[in-house]
């Protein structure tokens, strides 16, 4: 159980913190992908010139 | 020389119905965010903490729907062949991956302000992190691994061997002693026991993870598919090379 005298951050805080992690690899790893795919068309567009 | 090698290489168009899917993926999960963190009532023992199990449990569930149809398409490339079982497959484990990791790093933001630690080596947590290695072993048999059929057979297997470890994840906090909440909702009859106005946040935001997980199969299958491409046009071009060499000597 959260003990709110000893924890240094608000329960808030740590729901942030968790939504925001959620979102920043959402993010993050869409981004990757589409950087890969990208990458990938270039380098078949090169090779097979 | 197959009919693939032949065709020059024109630059793909992305569908337009894919950013679509995107968009109602990005609105549905900024409703299942409103839902989670404004419209969800506060739970008696956990208060505001609540709202982070929605973002735990749903990509957790979604990591085991991952790990499943990666066994599976492994399973259909085992018995039928077929090189986009393998894309399929990988391309789940891959999904498989990126959400135990969400689901540990998820899960220990869960348990530091609840049950007041990071980690525990309780079953449950150590069978979800022997999941995230041996999804990662996945990954690092595939890069030894040349032959393509090979290849897919073997991470086949390995797909299987982690299916395994899904429902000794899920029981475990019944057949062992774990620091992990026991299970909410009963998939053998027994029942839930989460109040329906947590429930329906829940399953919302499941179904939200879903829909992300199936967008995101999609772009890695897309990439899959031109990997695919580059392997097979890199292969014929070692053969013309090699086929180039020996006529050479005989002359």
């Amino acid at each position: 159980m959260f003990n709110s005298l000893t924890a240094n951050w608000s329960q808030w805080h740590w729901v942030w913190f968790a939504w925001g992690q959620l979102i920043l690899a959402y993010i993050g790893y869409i981004l990757y992908l589409n950087w890969r795919y990208r990458r990938l068309v270039s380098q078949i567009e090169e090779d097979e010139r | 020389m197959n009919s693939t090698s032949k065709q020059t290489f024109s630059r793909p168009t992305r569908p337009l119905w894919l950013n679509l899917f995107a968009l109602l993926n990005l609105i549905l999960f900024g409703v299942g965010m409103y839902l989670g963190l404004v419209r969800s009532p506060v739970d008696v023992t956990q208060g505001d903490l609540i709202r982070i199990m929605y973002a735990h449990v749903s990509v957790a569930w979604i990591c085991f729907l991952a790990v499943f149809l990666c066994a599976i398409f492994g399973a259909i490339f085992l018995w039928r062949s077929g090189k986009i079982n393998d894309i399929l497959a990988v391309a789940s484990a891959e999904m498989a991956l990126f959400f135990s990791g969400l689901t540990l790093i998820g899960g220990m933001t869960y348990s530091k302000p609840t049950l007041n630690t990071w980690w525990t080596w309780d079953a449950k947590l150590t069978a979800t992190a022997l999941m995230f290695f041996l999804l990662v072993g996945y990954f690092i048999v595939r890069g030894l691994i040349d032959d393509p059929v090979r290849r897919g057979r073997v991470s086949a297997v390995i797909g299987l061997i982690i299916l395994a470890d899904v429902p000794i994840i899920y029981f475990a906090s019944e057949w062992w002693r774990t620091l992990h909440p026991a299970k909410s909702i009963n998939l053998d009859g027994s029942g839930v026991t989460m109040q329906p106005e947590f429930l329906q946040v829940l399953l919302f935001n499941v179904v939200v993870a879903a829909l992300i997980y199936i967008y995101m199969m999609i772009e890695r299958v897309r990439i899959g598919r031109l990997e695919a491409r580059q392997e097979e046009w890199l292969e014929h071009k070692r053969q013309n090379q090699q086929n180039q060499k020996s006529e050479a000597i005989h002359v």
